[in-house]
Order: C-alpha cells, then structure tokens, then sequence
C-alpha cells in the first residue's frame, strides 16, 4: 500500500510536469495573437534601414570568382564584385571598373585598359592596376580555375602604369572585352587573396556596392551597403538579402505574401496571374539565353546527319511555346538572341513536315520508328515540353523516350554521351562566342553530342579574331551556317525573362543577361 | 540499471560504425559525380578542370583511403570541406541543428496534443461516432502528402490572409515571436502525419487497457470514469506510446526533408537535399551521420526512460 501510494505520487508528479511541459511549449508553438505575419521582406529592416529581398532559382557555389560556376553565384556577385566591364541594358558593354573601352594595338595582340581612380576595396586597400594583375593572374594560373579555359589566350597582364594595365594576346581575340564584363573581369583584394588564398570565399572582398556580410548555404545570402564603394550616393539600399528557392510555386508565393521583393524566373504558368495581382509589378525582357536540344553526333541514330535532320523537321517550336508557355517566350533557331546586335534578322526557321522528315529517313535507311532517349530536367514545364516534343516526333517516325532526370545526372548523362538529345538551357552571354562556340567547336565546354567538325572550328576561331562588329558579325553569319547544315543542335526558343516585384521596390530595370543591378533602386515602406 | 544503460550505450557506439560505413557508402553510390556537379554545364568537358577539382577535394584517392581519411577527420570533430561552397561542413551543419530541433520538437507536441486525446476518445467510444470520426482523421492524416497540405496552408494563411509568414526562420534568440510565427505552419503540416500515428497507438494501447483486470478492480473500487480512463488507463497506455515516439524520429527527419523545402527553413532536411542535389558528399555524409547519431541516440534513451517508466523491464534486466 505505500508503495502503491509512493509510485502514484511520482506519477502524479510526472503527470503534472510533463504537462506543465506542453503547455509552455504549446505556448511557444501556437503563440502570438500578433497578426504581423508580413515578415521582414517588403520594405524596411527591423530597424528602419531599407532593405531588399531577392530571390535566387538556384543557391551560388563558391564565392570565388575564379572558381566559381553557377547563375546563382553571377547573381550574388554583381552586388559584391565589380568587374573592369559591364553590360548596359541596350547590351553595349561599357566600363565599370575601368575607365573606358579598351584599345587595341594594330596587330590585335596587346590590350590596354586604364583604370577607374579613386577606387577602393571593400576591405580599404586600394584598387589599382597591381591588383587587377594579381586577380588576372590567379584566374588564369590557378589550378581548378573555372576562367582558365576563357583566358587561354591571354598570354600576360602587365602593369603599364598604376593605373593602366596591359594585356598580351597569343592571338587576336575579340571575346575578351565581354569576358572581362563577367567574372574574369572581377577584381578581387590582394590583401584577401594573400591572407586567404583558395579560401577567400570564406570572406571575399572586391569592389561593389554592398559587401557580404552573412551566408547560410541554401538559405540565404545577407548584403550590407559598403560605405567605401566609390558610388555609393547611387546606392540606396542599405541591406540585400538573397534567398535561394528552386520551387517555382513557392517562389511565386513568397512573393505575393510580402517576404520576397524580387522574383525573377516567374513561371509562365502564373504569370497571368501576378500581372493582375495588387501591389506586384511585373516586367519582361527577351533575354540573352537560349533553349537547346543536343543531338549525340558519335552513337545512336543521331551520327547521320539525315536523322538529325529530319527530327528538326519534326519539331514545331511555335507549338511548343504556345502549349507549354503561354507564348510567353520567343522561337528562335539561332544561338544569337533578339537583343543581341549578332542577331541573324534574315534567318528563317524551318518549317515543320512530319512527310520530309519521313522521307529523309527512309532516304538514311533508318528503320522506323527510331527510338530516341530524350534527357531533360524534371520540371514541370520541362517534362512537358518532352512529352510534345515526344507527340510531334511521333508523327514523322520517331519513338521517343523522354527521361526527366535531375540536374546531377543530367550533366553526367551529358558529359558521358549517355543521351540521344539533351535539353540544354543556357543563360546565354553578351558576346556571340558565348553562344556559340560553347556549343559547337569541337573544344566546346557544351559539345556534349561530341560534333567535330575542321571547317566549323575554323570559322568560329575566325570569327574570333575579328575585333570590327560588322566583320564579326558576318564572321559568326557564316560560321552558323556552317553549323546550321551539321545538325547537331536544334536551337528551340529564346526564352523572355519574367520578373516581377512588389510596389515597394521603384527603379527596377531589367538587363538582358537577367542579372538585377540595384543602383539606383529604392525601397519604401 | 546501470549494466543494462552500459549495454545498450556499448551497442549503440557499435550501430554508429556501422553506420558511418553505410553513410559513407551510401554517399558515394549515388549516381553523378561531384566534380562534375562542381564543373557544371560549362566545365563538364574540360578534363584539367575536373582532374584539379577531384585532387582538391581528395576525390582521387581509393574509396577505402577516403573513408579512413574521413573517419579521422569526423572523430576529430572536422567534417572536413564543402565541395560545392568550399565552406567548412561543420559550420554549416551547426546553424541547422537548433532550427530542425526546435521544428520537431513543436511538430511533436502538435502531434501529441492532437493525437492522444483523440486516440483516448476512440478507444472509450469503441465502435461509436468518435471512433469513426478518428479514424477517418487519421486515414487523412497519413494519406495527405505533406508538400500538398504546405501549399495549401500557404495558400491559405500566408498569401490569403496574411497571418502567418510564407516562409523562412527567425532564431528564436533574434525575434522570439516572428521565430514562432516562422514555425506554426510546418510545424502543424509536419506534426499531422505523426499524429495519426500517435492517434491509433494509443487508441489500440487504449482498448487493451481498458478491458485489463486492474481497470475493473478501479471501477469496482468505485472510481469516477474520468479518474479510470486518464489517471489509470491512459497512464499505462502511454507506455507503448513513448517507445513509438522514439521510433517516430525517423518518420521526423524524413518528414523534415520536404517540409523544410516547402517552407523555406534552413534545417537538416533543406540542407540534405541541396546537398544531394550538388552531390556535396561530405555535406550528405556529415548530415546523414548526425541524423543516425540523433536516432540512436534518441532510442538510447527511450529504452533507458522505459525503465524508468515501467519497473517490470527493470526486473528483467537485472535479471539478465
């Protein structure tokens, strides 16, 4: 009996403690009949500081510019590292960090570029032509350096005077100017650089207007205003805040609820939507990227040039814009986009003919239908482009298998061959070289179908050396050609940038390349 | 006791090796190459590039020499670098650990606010409306997906109403009460599947109960029915019910995976998938061995309460 007494008083207690317990921890979950759910986006910080909130469709990786890879990191950087050239919004390439265009010797071979003065590093030490060599210097000579390749043929950077630096060219090299407007043209501290070395991500310091200040990796990225940066009176933000959200849904949600200023990558789907939505403003811009099918030249049916021929036949790119995006992008089937002044305004696409491709089948002797493995993302919206693509290609003798894979084993499937045609998407590049070359020299960092070709190698290292625009521009013209009657990628649309932001953010304008600028935005309350 | 506690904490270090071992393989079965991830679309083709990113990261050496190296490092409390933000593991692992604590921890008081009281009424009312009525909720409860409901209830009260943030985590120790605001929402969607579960175990722990020899000595002694149910009845049924809540942990973390994506929070489960994603292995490794750590522990010390709550399984094991 005391027993029993004694046990049925611990229970008591126990009984009491853990629900003293739950009640207080209840207390903590449900709390707060405060109804502010509005969160910290729109408007202002906690402490009445102006404060941005931009969402990223994908995390950066390292913030290195010498080895960084990703869209999200070039989405990070231009806020905290300026480059010697930038891209204007009418996509001419105009000085940031440099004082102006560069001149170029008669022979094409030396390049020389003076310097903005009275420049600072976010850290205080001061920029000059020294430090543009140092940071020059590591992108081409660090080993792992993702800017070695765009730098090769760069063969010195040499200190003309503090202030102008020199660049030696193996050979001539028109690409370099928009190279230098991206992340081999950012300049970082060489104090940094000196106490950091490989591990400057871990707190990089450049020119820009803001300078980092806090990263949780995948969850966000915290800017504050650099009161060194040379422009600062054009800054009126005090505080940027990246957030990376790969779901297109909860992007748009997040944006619509106020905990998100600036949402870019809007999917066509909802974008009817936010147009109509209050207190949000949306804009589009056609951008500077392109949508592209890969075609394996080496294996599979895809290596005659009759097959890959005919599937383009197949296509119907306006169909699929129409279906699966609202129209909302652009057809295109050239790597040059709209904006781009490369841009072959004469071109014209073919047309789609389910009985030609058909005949150019039987003319390969390929027995129908040929079965197609088709790697694409595993978006939505991508998934459905495959599955038309898939219905259209049905029609003139083909069977296609559309694999939806992550991004991961998408770039493994491409890197190995281990595709028939992969949907690349491409952010695109200010320079023609960019969209191109990539995709079709031999060398190409995005050649996955393994096209190879002397005559088209040639015409692109041609058009390469051209430093005059018209010449250049006739130079990429016939290189497309060229690469046009190979078949070995069917370019699919030019995709609009979409992006919207709430009423509170004033000034925003877009930029071809889909990289928002913050000079001169504002926020209010 | 003690021997028994020794036993089990001996057991639990052995489940740990092996653990690390299957993490560790487990990271590197995954189809895709980190290089190669790291590399991206632009540098997939340009063998230097992923030759130096491989050495960089040790991803040269044989399986076997990466695992010791690895062990090593990880007994040393160095979980070594991220291969995708080359930021050191054990920093970011660190920030995540409060934030999916904090979310569990209010998922399963939901779950157990919710689910118990509703398992007693079923298990009182056997075979009547209330019973029903729990058993349609529980069947909703572990039906419903849990991205689904996250929409919805973003939809709902995030983009209609305004009345609690879409998304995102304030430190407790920042904004306690935005903190809370932050949790409301993915706690209730992460803690309904775990109700469901908490529901059924106590109603059927309940119903056997309830027919027990000692509940009619109760009754007979003339207790009042409320005194019987939640005093005797429930007290012995939330035995069986403790032990399922360790085992829930699993379902937890699992759980934590999507409901962290949907909302937002820079938990344990964002990070894994991001880091799968990138194939970050020594990111999944760290979090995937500290989820292992986190369940045996947790185990550990559900049978270790068990027999602080039930004398019987104290016997046993002194007599063992």
């Amino acid at each position: 009996m005391r027993t029993h007494r004694s046990t049925g008083a611990r229970r008591r207690w126990r009984v009491c403690g853990s629900s003293a317990v739950a009640l207080i921890v209840l207390a903590a979950c449900g709390g707060s009949g405060d109804d502010d759910g509005s969160g910290e986006g729109s408007g202002g910080g906690a402490d009445g500081s102006a404060e941005i909130t931009i969402s990223m469709v994908e995390d950066a990786d390292t913030l290195d510019p010498t080895f960084g890879q990703t869209f999200g990191g070039r989405y990070v950087f231009m806020h905290m590292c300026e480059k010697l050239y930038d891209l204007s919004p009418e996509l001419e390439i105009v000085p940031q960090l440099a004082a102006e265009l560069p001149t170029v010797s008669a022979d094409g071979l030396t390049v020389t570029i003076p310097l903005r003065e009275g420049v600072q590093f976010n850290d205080g030490e001061p920029f000059d032509a020294e430090a543009v060599k140092t940071s020059l210097d590591r992108h081409r000579e660090t080993e792992g350096s993702a800017r070695a390749g765009e730098l090769a043929p760069v063969s010195e950077v040499r200190v003309a005077d503090p202030m102008t630096v020199e660049i030696a060219l193996a050979q001539p090299y028109a690409p370099l100017t928009a190279i230098l407007a991206d992340r081999s043209g950012m300049i970082m501290s060489p104090a940094k650089l000196e106490d950091l070395g490989e591990d400057f991500t871990q707190d990089p310091s450049c020119v820009g207007p803001f300078t980092l200040t806090e990263r949780v990796v995948g969850d966000r990225i915290v800017l504050e205003k650099s009161d060194l940066y040379y422009d600062a009176d054009q800054i009126h933000i005090d505080r940027v805040i990246m957030r990376p959200i790969l779901d297109d849904t909860v992007r748009v949600a997040n944006l619509r609820s106020g905990e998100i200023d600036v949402i870019d990558r809007i999917p066509t789907t909802e974008y009817a939507q936010l147009e109509s939505a209050d207190g949000i403003t949306v804009d589009t811009l056609p951008s500077l990227g392109f949508d592209t099918l890969m075609l394996n030249t080496v294996d599979g049916p895809f290596a005659d040039v009759r097959v890959r021929e005919a599937f383009e036949l197949a296509l119907d790119r306006q169909e699929i814009n129409d279906t699966v995006y609202g129209g909302l992008h652009s057809t295109s089937c050239q790597p040059f986009p709209g904006a781009s002044p490369y841009h072959l305004d004469d071109l014209e696409c073919t047309e789609r003919d389910p009985q030609a491709a058909q005949d150019l089948l039987a003319e390969a002797g390929a027995a129908t239908p040929v079965a197609i493995d088709l790697v694409l993302l595993n978006n939505t919206l991508s998934t459905r482009r495959g599955e038309l693509i898939q219905a259209q290609a049905a029609e003139a003798g083909f069977e296609v298998n559309v694999r939806p894979t992550e991004v991961g084993t998408l770039i493994d499937d491409a890197a190995a061959g281990a595709f028939d045609a992969v949907v690349l998407t491409w952010s695109g590049r200010a320079d023609p070289d960019g969209n191109f070359a990539t995709f079709e020299h031999t060398d190409g960092g995005q050649n996955f179908g393994g096209a190879s070709d002397p005559e088209i190698d040639a015409a692109i290292e041609a058009a390469r050396s051209v430093n005059d625009p018209a010449e250049r521009a006739s130079a990429y013209a016939a290189a497309w050609d060229l690469a046009r009657a190979r078949h070995s990628e069917i370019v699919l649309m030019n995709p609009n940038l979409l992006t919207g932001w709430r009423d509170t953010v004033q000034g925003l304008q877009l930029v071809p390349d889909g990289l928002i600028r913050l000079k001169g935005v504002s926020v209010s309350e | 006791m003690t021997a028994y506690v020794m036993r089990r904490a001996g057991w639990a270090i052995v489940t740990l090796l092996l653990a690390s071992v299957v993490v560790f393989i487990g990271a590197h079965a995954l189809p895709g190459d980190p290089a190669l991830a790291l590399a991206g679309q632009e540098g997939a083709r340009d063998p230097e590039l992923l030759a130096a990113i491989r050495e960089r990261y040790g991803l040269d050496q044989p399986l076997p020499a990466q695992y010791v190296a690895w062990l090593g490092q990880v007994l040393q409390g160095d979980f070594g670098q991220s291969i995708r933000t080359s930021l050191p593991v054990a920093d970011m692992v660190a920030d995540r650990v409060p934030v999916t604590l904090q979310l569990a921890a209010c998922s399963l008081l939901i779950a157990m606010l919710v689910g118990i009281p509703i398992g007693v009424l079923a298990a009182v009312y056997r075979g009547r409306w209330p019973d029903h009525l729990g058993n349609a909720l529980t069947l909703t409860g572990m039906s419903v997906p849990n991205f689904w409901v996250g929409l919805i209830l973003i939809a709902v009260f995030a983009v209609q109403f305004g009345i609690f943030p879409a998304s995102g985590f304030v430190a407790f120790a920042d904004d306690p009460v935005a903190n809370l605001q932050h949790l409301v929402l993915p706690s209730v969607v992460l803690g309904m599947g775990l109700s469901a579960v908490i529901m059924r175990q106590t109603r059927s722990s309940m119903v056997q109960t309830l027919s027990a020899d000692f509940i009619r000595t109760a009754r007979a002694k003339g207790l009042s029915e409320w005194s019987v149910v939640v005093r005797h009845a429930l007290r012995n049924s939330l035995l069986t019910v403790t032990t399922i809540l360790g085992l829930q942990l699993g379902l937890l973390i699992a759980g934590s995976v999507v409901t962290e994506q949907i909302f937002l929070i820079p938990g344990f489960g964002k990070l894994i998938i991001d880091a799968v994603a990138t194939r970050d292995y020594p990111v999944i490794q760290a979090v995937t061995l500290l989820a292992a750590v986190a369940y045996i522990v947790v185990n550990l010390l559900v049978d270790v309460l068990y027999t602080v709550l039930n004398p019987r399984v104290r016997l046993e094991a002194r007599a063992a």
